[in-house]
């Protein structure tokens, strides 16, 4: 099937939802927004099955004569789609799990009164990832990027002060959440124009096969360029993807709807920067420094992640700064040049991250918009099946075997092990924090007496169905990379290994045993952790230094206020007076000149009587004058 | 026979009664009739002077004065009477709305 049916659908489902909104009553437009998601799914699966070879479809030529290359001649930028087994993989995480929180979003958004707006939003996101991922060269890919950019800006402020459910308060502080993920992408999108003008420099063309079918002409280009493209890729990356020193937007992001935190804010949009670099990968293969640099990034991202997500009160502020800690994984993954690793868990990511989303936008919905963790607790007796898939999503990203997250973390943590033991020994603390702040909040939440005061109950088949899946697939979406030391095929790695390169493991399978019984080990000493520390309802047992350090997530937040904001208010706050400097000097010209002119107001009294005084005085002097003029002066 | 220099005298007085009347008086009316009287001195002056010099050219221009200020009576007065209908008075003093 032609690839462009992709993103058509749901952009049809957009621009009907968004032009003819209102024609749509009840949860009409959900469903059609639903379906047009669905299509896509099936047609991701219909290409996905039949892929023998990576298809290449150039649509049309967007911009003719674009430029002229080292010979002379005009070269053209065409729209293009381009779906090799990588893109694939991305394309069906996109639409499947896209479609499952649609369908999550029908009963969640349930009797807002933007539904259909939502819907229109939704689908959009979904077509701009698409293009993202399929794009054939990498202005296109940028389109993409800002087109989910804009999605995510639209979607985290979607109860903005006008917003008739929103409080105003709340509403405001959720339009600045909105505006800070805008403002901060911004500064990583430079790096990405930066990286594009390079390549586009060093190699003539932007188009991303041509360049990878380049292969070790690629190399022809000066190093320092490479390592340059690379870095500013990185930026770019960065800043999507909210890993270090761009991440704080991301933690903040979570004002938005709990789908939407859900489907943009862990499962895909911020994983576009994890597929950037992987798409790049022939040029980050060239570019030792910067691919240590990328592992670094992600590595510490992972261990800020993880600190910060230690002592958070909100259930979803939990989950986002975990999300930014297992981005630093594939960060670090996809930086140790072990692609498949990082893909591998991103797809197990956001399986669970998704599901864990989910899970937790049904608690906040049973409880009234409750987030606060200390005013939950005890609810595994009154949701039971949400209770089942969260515990699911909780063993899942603590890397306790079967579960998917066990075989991802375990791949990415060999790797580090294979390449740099300081980023590995960080892969096991992270693991370690993981499985501890997970099993915190799974704790507080689930277990314990009830501490709030609402009457918390089950949601619907609409919203329980899509938590079913995802269990599901968190559960066995690890056996698709199953290592060999377990008997299996790598299947996914693979599959994968027709498009990027995959390292034979060198480490042999005694070695590889223990570093899974460390990771495994770890991952139940963090369970068991939690379980000692918060089983009974305690709520506070760190250090206060620590907790206030955490909670404030290492006050790289109150850092940029400091550093960034204040300062630019400062200098706003500067040209202001400047302004009314010159305002009030033009004012005082004109204050003064009017003021001169009432001085002279005076005359014109509006009393005839007193007219007819100066025109008796003036004709006295005027007389006076050539009497004695007449006369012969005063002399 | 009386001298030029009587009637200049008697056209100064009255002259300057005009003028006090027009910067003491109050009333539109007393006014009007107080600048009449300081255009009728001017006049006496002029024929004083045409006299004086046996010259007609100086009672041409006292005929075009005494034109002049049945004109501007007829204009004057009705000026006035439209203010009082509009005013229900005729105070010099409290048309001051061209105050500046």
């Amino acid at each position: 099937m032609p690839l462009y049916l992709l993103p058509l659908f749901p952009l049809i489902g957009f621009a009907l939802l968004i032009l003819f909104g209102r024609f749509f009553k009840g949860a009409a437009g959900g469903i059609l927004g639903t379906v047009a998601v669905a299509l896509s799914f099936v047609v991701a699966l219909v290409n996905v099955l039949n892929l023998p070879a990576p298809v290449h479809e150039v649509l049309w030529t967007w911009l003719p004569g674009m430029a002229k290359n080292a010979a002379g001649q005009a070269v053209n930028l065409p729209v293009g789609f381009y779906l090799d087994r990588l893109s694939a993989l991305m394309t069906l995480i996109i639409t499947g799990v896209g479609t499952l929180i649609h369908v999550y979003s029908i009963s969640y958004m349930h009797g807002d009164a933007r539904f259909n707006r939502f819907f229109a939003f939704l689908n959009f996101f979904v077509a701009m990832m698409l293009i993202l991922v399929m794009a054939d060269s990498y202005p296109l890919m940028f389109v993409g990027w800002e087109g989910v950019g804009t999605a995510s800006y639209l979607l985290i402020g979607f109860w903005f002060a006008g917003h008739r459910d929103a409080q105003p308060a709340e509403g405001v502080s959720n339009s600045n959440a909105a505006r800070k993920a805008f403002i901060m992408n911004r500064v990583g999108d430079l790096g990405f124009m930066l990286g594009m003008f390079l390549i586009y420099k060093a190699y003539g063309t932007l188009i991303i096969p041509d360049l990878a079918a380049m292969g070790g002409a690629l190399a022809n280009a000066q190093r320092s360029i490479i390592e340059l493209i690379c870095l500013f890729l990185l930026v770019g990356a960065v800043g999507k993807s909210g890993q270090l020193p761009l991440t704080t937007w991301l933690p903040d992001a979570m004002a938005g709807p709990t789908p939407v935190s859900a489907l943009i804010h862990a499962a895909t949009m911020v994983t576009a920067g994890v597929y950037l670099i992987a798409r790049t990968h022939f040029l980050y293969d060239l570019a030792p420094t910067a691919s240590t640099w990328v592992a670094w990034v992600g590595g510490l991202t992972a261990l800020y992640g993880a600190i910060s997500a230690l002592n958070q009160y909100d259930i979803k502020k939990i989950l986002a700064y975990s999300t930014v800690s297992q981005l630093g994984y594939m960060f670090m993954a996809v930086g140790l040049h072990a692609y498949a690793a990082g893909v591998f868990h991103l797809l197990t990511h956001a399986f669970f991250k998704a599901l864990l989303f989910l899970a937790a936008g049904a608690v906040i919905h049973a409880l009234h918009e409750e987030q606060d963790v200390r005013k939950m607790g005890g609810l595994s007796r009154v949701m039971p099946f949400t209770h089942v898939v969260s515990a699911i999503g909780v063993l899942a990203i603590a890397g306790i075997p079967i579960w998917a997250g066990f075989f991802s973390k375990d791949s990415i943590l060999t790797a580090a092990y294979e390449h740099n033991w300081a980023l590995y020994l960080i892969g096991v603390v992270v693991a370690l924090l993981t499985a501890f702040y997970m099993g915190r909040w799974y704790f507080l939440v689930w277990q314990g007496q009830y501490r709030g005061h609402a009457h918390p109950h089950e949601g619907g088949a609409l919203l329980n169905a899509p938590l079913g899946v995802l269990a599901a697939l968190a559960t066995l979406g690890g056996f698709l990379n199953i290592p060999s030391f377990l008997g299996g095929h790598q299947a996914l790695s693979t599959w994968l290994g027709a498009v990027l390169p995959v390292e034979a493991g060198e480490i042999g399978h005694a070695t590889e045993w223990g570093l899974t019984l460390v990771a495994v080990l770890v991952g139940v000493l963090g369970l068991g952790l939690a379980y000692v520390l918060y089983t009974r309802n305690r709520l506070t047992d760190a250090p206060a230094f620590i907790r206030e350090a955490s909670t404030r997530s290492l006050y790289l937040d109150d850092l940029y206020g400091n550093v960034v904001s204040r300062p630019a208010a400062g200098i706003a706050a500067g040209l202001d007076t400047f302004d009314r400097g010159v305002d009030g000097t033009i004012e005082g010209v004109g204050g003064n000149v009017s003021g001169l002119g009432r001085l002279v107001t005076f005359w014109q009294s509006g009393f005839v009587r007193s007219y007819a005084v100066s025109m008796l005085l003036g004709t006295t002097v005027i007389l006076g004058y050539w009497a004695v003029k007449a006369l012969g002066g005063l002399t | 026979m009386v001298s030029t220099g009587s009637y200049i005298a008697l056209s100064g007085i009255l002259f300057a009664i005009g003028m006090f009347g027009v910067l003491t008086r109050r009333t539109a009316v007393m006014v009007f009739l107080s600048v009449e009287l300081m255009l009728n001195a001017a006049n006496l002056s002029l024929v004083a002077f045409a006299r004086a010099w046996g010259d007609l050219s100086a009672q041409t221009a006292v005929f075009i004065v005494m034109t002049l200020a049945a004109a501007e009576v007829a204009i004057g007065l009705a000026i006035i009477v439209a203010i009082f209908r509009k005013r229900e008075t005729t105070d010099v003093d409290a048309l001051a709305a061209m105050k500046g």
